[in-house]
């Protein structure tokens, strides 16, 4: 049984093609530009070398911070859409009641772009008038009502909840998807070998949950590294820059016309999340095959 | 035993319906929101409209030219991640079986793209050289690579999953790569495919920074980049804003109630075969 | 498996139809039907919210066939997108951008990609001090309806009377004044941060002062003599500012404040102060018939300033593309729209507007404007007037709304204007900076 002929590598021609054309070719073009200092107010592209990358790498405070906020982005909201997503797939999946209507309600922000649940949040978070504070005021828990996007304490985890709110419902789909793949048999024989729900937990689903947990904590991380709309909607880095991350570093490079420079910035965002997800996935791999 | 096993159930009713009301809530003050007047919208409330004025939804509806966008949603939406589908399906099949070194290269080559940052000036020179600017095609074709990586990488997984001892029976009784594709292996990936469909579908459907470069002409914009004009024209008006959200939102809606149906009936079929 | 294989069938029809189906279409789309649409975009803030803009190019339409589609995108991501789409050749027919003297040549790289207006029959009936903000290299490359932009502070008067408050003429005045009207639980100075611009006229729009104390301060700003970080009274008028959130002159909880939310709060008189141009008369009394009569305006008194900052530039100005597919066609529409009575109604319904920088127009000034400028010294605004400023405008308020927060002091936000103001102008290779 020759398998290239059963196997046959043409088969995947389609996406090579597609992803060579629109994908790489811009990403390579991209990569070349981070050696230029291509701006919007000259058509003249010179090659500098590593110039952009020696002014990133200088070691000011700037970009440290946003490599720190955006390491903090990804591990709160990866960690906290994990146990949740898999926390409400649990839930929905052990027959609680009209199980659909609420997978449909608890993944439907999903549906949302976030252009519009930042529109909305905003207005919801607003100190004085916003819809979470007045509720807290008339509940008498004045105490509890705070400036949410506007201070240095609550900014960046106020943008970390409206994400995982907007994010969970994904997670949770794979994970009841994963779920719903365990076969009933291996829990029917653990239940009468007297198991009990703690230790189906850990000994049956969750080793069996093993490649959606991955490929979930792949498009957590993935997503944190690359986060920009969540923040750029909520508070565009603010206040101050106390809320920067490293996409929005990019996108001000690119607004003000310093084209070279967000592009250096671009790749070298790439190689971090290169290395990453090529050490998780190699983790993955080998967690797999057992 | 039994009152324990009952409260539990009742406890875990409880626990869902409060984390649905969470979620819910915000929805519910846009549908609110959406049939205010000018006055009474100025800031999101939990409050009941004092007359629901229907008109918003006309306004926004012929100001916010969303006939023609929702066509262009539709279109770049579904017919990218049909394309998209086909193509992943096929790719996700032979790369995981067949494994050559090559395979295992392609593999990790078309993951990678999940880390790729998208640029899009180098993006718009590359689809401009191809005449791709301001094209159904072009955007068609552009979301369907968007697509790829991750699609790529959950289908894999799945592939991976089914045995090959379903391939080698095939086999033996005759059939050849692409029958052994089609009849064995997509009915079994339903569940995925469908999911991958879904997923992409509303991913594109809320794209809204692609079309703003590659498109030009208002008859082309989606959905999103309507929203966008009319927010920009309309932005203190937070009534007119919920209602072309609500417009906005209901079809994706839609698709992920039917699509929902289809996961539910490929999952189970799935678990009961074993 | 008879379903599974009608499906897959019917999917590859649906899949084959539409990408036919779509590539059709784009086809058409570049014919046409012999009728001409010409593409027109701006950022929100470019055109009148009126919809005065709208309204005539649906008359123009009317007359001449030409249809006028308008992409009105939010400031934020306009000044970013016109940039890209101008250098990738895919910007719209007419784009409206903001301008001022210094940075217009770099932003819009008029040789490159606009039409040269300069023998045009209107170029020569826009006013004299309007040509810099659209010219370049003695060509005149865009239109605008700009009026000659002043900031006042305009104030309720029923509120400063009943606390027998007159005008401050110094910041301690402006100071004494703000405790009596936070006392009284109004909200004295209204400030909007969220909307990321308006914190920081205060620090440019005394631009004149700074040039009265000691002369040639601009120029030595422009030739790299002097670093900002070492203007004391820049300094000073941060420090009030955070003087004044501090002490609860902007009310409390202000920086989630937006400029429109601020317009409400002045027309509902919570809030007795309002950084404002001639025009918000009309603005705030149609929507709240209250205050009509009701306000009076004063030069703002940050640092003692008490000149008035003129700027000539400072708003959104038409220019043509000029890689069009019909630039004649964009050239009968700037035509048209200058014409004497086009001009009329833009001002008439346009958004209030005192004055317009086409001297045929009559300025509706009433006489206190007449009067006080008279009584008042006039000066150009830093912004126009001093390079790699204005484009920074956005990072300065980022900052300041940090400083507010406890994140930034006076003298960080100095040395970032400095930082920004070299890099601008490495990248624009300018010699003084070498």
């Amino acid at each position: 049984m020759n398998a290239n002929k059963i196997y046959p590598w043409y088969f995947s021609s389609g996406a090579i093609v597609l992803y060579l054309l629109f994908i790489v070719a811009p990403a390579l073009l991209g990569i070349y530009y981070s050696f230029t200092d291509w701006n919007s107010y000259s058509s003249e592209k010179n090659f500098i070398g590593l110039e952009h990358f020696r002014t990133i790498l200088a070691g000011d405070p700037t970009y440290l911070l946003f490599i720190k906020n955006t390491v903090l982005f990804t591990l709160v909201t990866s960690i906290a859409k994990t146990i949740l997503g898999l926390f409400l797939a649990l839930l929905l999946v052990s027959g609680v009641k009209a199980a659909n209507l609420h997978r449909m309600i608890i993944f439907s922000p999903q549906v949302l772009s976030f252009l519009i649940v930042g529109l909305v949040f905003k207005s919801l978070l607003d100190p004085n008038n916003g819809f979470v504070n007045v509720t807290l005021r008339s509940m008498g828990l004045d105490v509890l009502a705070q400036n949410w996007l506007g201070s240095l304490t609550w900014a960046m985890p106020s943008i970390m909840a409206v994400d995982t709110w907007k994010g969970m419902g994904y997670i949770m789909v794979l994970f009841i998807a994963g779920l719903l793949a365990i076969p009933r048999d291996y829990y029917e024989a653990a239940s009468i070998d007297g198991a009990g729900f703690g230790q189906k937990l850990f000994r049956i689903t969750i080793p069996m949950l093993m490649p959606t947990i991955t490929i979930a904590t792949v498009l957590n991380i993935t997503y944190g590294l690359r986060v920009f709309d969540a923040v750029y909607v909520l508070t565009n880095g603010g206040p101050g820059n106390a809320t920067d991350v490293i996409n929005t570093a990019v996108y001000s490079s690119f607004a003000k016309g310093y084209w070279g420079l967000g592009s250096a910035l671009s790749t070298i965002l790439f190689v971090i999340m290169a290395i990453i997800s090529f050490f998780i996935i190699r983790l993955m791999n080998r967690k797999v095959e057992y | 035993m039994r009152l324990r096993k009952r409260l539990a159930s009742i406890g875990l009713n409880v626990i869902a319906w409060l984390l649905s009301l969470v979620v819910l809530i915000p929805f519910v003050v846009i549908v609110l929101n959406s049939f205010k007047s000018d006055a009474e919208a100025k800031v999101l409330k939990l409050t009941l409209p004092e007359k629901f004025i229907f008109e918003n939804y006309k306004i926004v509806y012929e100001q916010g030219h969303l006939g023609g966008s929702f066509f262009n949603s539709l279109l770049h939406s579904g017919a990218s991640s049909l394309l998209l589908v086909f193509v992943v399906a096929f790719s996700a099949f032979t790369l995981s079986r067949n494994h050559s070194r090559l395979s295992k290269f392609l593999y990790f080559f078309l993951i990678l793209g999940i880390t790729l940052p998208l640029n899009y000036i180098p993006l718009m020179e590359v689809m401009k050289s191809m005449g791709m600017i301001n094209s159904h095609l072009g955007m068609i074709l552009l979301y369907t690579a968007m697509g790829i990586p991750i699609s790529l990488f959950i289908t894999y997984a799945f592939v991976s999953n089914i045995p090959k001892e379903l391939d080698e029976a095939a086999i033996m009784d005759g059939c050849n790569g692409i029958k052994l594709f089609l009849r064995i292996i997509v009915p079994l990936l339903t569940s995925v495919l469908v999911t991958v469909f879904v997923l992409n579908f509303l991913s594109i459907w809320n794209e809204f920074t692609a079309p703003l470069y590659m498109l030009n002409t208002v008859e082309m914009w989606p959905m999103t980049l309507a929203v966008y004009n009319f927010f920009g024209q309309f932005s203190a008006q937070w009534n007119l804003v919920s209602a072309d959200i609500v417009l906005t939102s209901l079809p994706v809606l839609i698709v992920f109630l039917i699509g929902q149906k289809y996961i539910v009936g490929g999952l189970t079929s799935g678990a009961v075969k074993g | 498996m008879m379903r599974k294989r009608f499906i897959f069938s019917l999917a590859s029809v649906l899949l084959l139809s539409t990408l036919l189906l779509a590539g059709c279409n784009s086809g058409k789309s570049t014919e046409g039907s012999g009728k001409v649409t010409l593409t027109f975009g701006t950022s929100q803030s470019g055109i009148p919210r009126t919809g005065i803009m709208q309204t005539m190019a649906k008359e123009y339409e009317q007359e001449t066939g030409v249809k006028i589609d308008f992409q009105v995108v939010p400031d934020a991501q306009w000044r970013d997108l016109i940039k890209v789409k101008l250098a990738s050749g895919e910007a719209p027919d007419i784009f409206n951008v903001d301008v001022d003297p210094l940075s217009m040549p770099a932003n819009v790289r008029p040789e490159e990609n606009a039409i040269d207006l300069t023998n045009e029959e209107f170029t020569g009936r826009m006013s004299e001090e309007i040509l810099p903000t659209v010219s370049h290299n003695d060509k005149v490359y865009g239109v605008s309806f700009a009026p000659t932009k002043i900031w006042y502070v305009y104030y309720n008067k029923r509120i400063f009377q009943e606390l027998g408050i007159e005008p401050p003429t110094s910041y301690a005045e402006f100071k004494a004044i703000s405790q009596k009207i936070k006392d009284k639980d109004i909200i004295p100075f209204y400030q909007a941060p969220a909307s990321g611009w308006y914190q920081v006229l205060p620090l440019f729009e005394t631009g004149p002062n700074y040039e009265q104390t000691a002369a040639g301060t601009y120029e030595k700003l422009n030739n790299n003599e002097m670093k900002i970080a070492d203007m004391t009274q820049l300094k000073t008028v941060i420090e009030q500012l955070k003087e004044f959130a501090d002490l609860g002159y902007f009310g409390k909880d202000f920086l989630s404040n937006t400029v429109e939310a601020g317009i409400e709060a002045f027309g509902q008189e919570k809030a007795a102060m309002l950084l404002r141009v001639p025009g918000t008369e009309k603005e705030v009394s149609e929507a709240y018939p209250a205050m009509k009569d009701n306000m009076g305006f004063f030069v703002m008194p940050w640092g003692d300033n008490q000149t008035i900052g003129v700027n000539p530039g400072g708003s959104a100005a038409m220019f043509g593309n000029k890689n069009s597919k019909h630039p004649e066609e964009v050239l009968k529409f700037f035509r048209w729209i200058t014409e004497h009575d086009h001009l009329q109604r833009v001002f008439d319904e346009g958004e209030g507007n005192l004055t317009i920088c086409w001297p045929e127009i009559e300025p509706k000034l009433t006489q206190d404007y007449i009067d006080y400028e008279k009584n008042h010294e006039k000066g150009t605004v830093m912004q126009a007037a001093v390079k790699y400023i204005d484009p920074q405008w956005m990072d300065i308020g980022k900052d300041l709304s940090g400083m507010f927060a406890g994140a930034m002091t006076p003298d960080q936000i100095l040395q970032n204007i400095d930082k920004r103001r070299a890099e601008q102008a490495k990248v624009l290779k300018d010699e003084k900076w070498q």
